[in-house]
C-alpha cells in the first residue's frame, strides 16, 4: 500500500472512531432509539474495516504488539518513540475530555471507554504510520 | 543475495536492511559488525560518514 493510501486509511479510521464515540456519548445520553442505533452502527462498522486497511494489512498493529524481545533493534527504537509520544497524547487528550464532562457533568459512557482503549492501542501505531 | 538472505543471517526484519540501504537507519555498533562478518570485509568499506563508491568501480580500477 502506498504511503498515501495508508495515511489516508488511518485518518479515516481515527475520525470514524471520534465520529463513532461522540455520537454513541450523545445519543447514549439523550435516549436510545433505532435510527440513532443504526447510525452508531455505521460508524462502527467504517472503525473495523478501516482497522483492517490501516494498521492490519500494514503490520502496523503486529509492529507495535509483538513481544519487546522479537523486535529487531530498529524496529525497536521506532516502536519505542511512537510509543513515549503516544502516551503523550493519549494522556493530554483523555484527560481534557475527563475535564469536559465533568464541567458539563456527564458521565463516561461505555462505548466512550472502549473508545479511549482502542485509541489508546493505535495511537502508537497511526504515529509510525504518519511518518 | 537477497535483502531476506542478509536479514536472515544478521538477525532483522527484511525491511531494516532496506533502510540500512537507504542510509534512513544507523545500525548499531554490533549490528555494523555482523554485517562486516557476513561480507566478510571490513566495516569502514561498508559504512562510511563520506559518500562512498561502489565496490564494483573500485574492484573494476585496481
Amino acid at each position: 500500500m502506498s504511503k498515501g493510501k495508508r495515511k489516508f486509511w488511518i485518518a479515516f479510521n481515527l475520525i470514524s472512531v471520534i465520529l463513532f464515540a461522540s455520537y454513541s456519548q450523545i445519543f447514549i445520553s439523550s435516549g436510545i432509539n433505532k435510527g440513532s442505533f443504526l447510525i452508531a452502527g455505521v460508524f462502527l462498522l467504517q472503525v473495523l474495516l478501516s482497522f483492517q486497511l490501516a494498521f492490519w494489512k500494514n503490520n502496523l498493529w503486529q509492529l507495535t504488539h509483538k513481544p519487546f524481545n522479537q523486535l529487531d533493534e530498529r524496529e525497536a527504537q521506532v516502536s519505542g518513540n511512537a510509543t513515549r509520544i503516544a502516551y503523550a497524547i493519549f494522556t493530554i487528550f483523555s484527560l481534557s475530555i475527563f475535564v469536559i464532562l465533568s464541567v458539563l457533568e456527564l458521565r463516561v459512557s461505555i462505548v466512550l471507554a472502549i473508545s479511549l482503549i482502542y485509541l489508546a492501542h493505535i495511537l502508537p501505531a497511526c504515529i509510525i504510520g504518519f511518518k | 543475495m537477497s535483502r531476506k538472505d542478509l536479514a536472515e543471517k544478521i538477525g532483522v526484519n527484511f525491511q531494516t536492511v532496506g533502510y540500512l540501504e537507504r542510509e534512513e537507519y544507523n545500525p548499531s555498533l554490533d549490528l555494523a559488525f555482523r554485517i562486516s562478518e557476513v561480507f566478510d570485509l571490513p566495516i569502514e568499506v561498508i559504512f562510511s560518514t563520506k559518500p562512498q563508491k561502489p565496490l564494483s568501480e573500485l574492484f573494476k580500477n585496481s
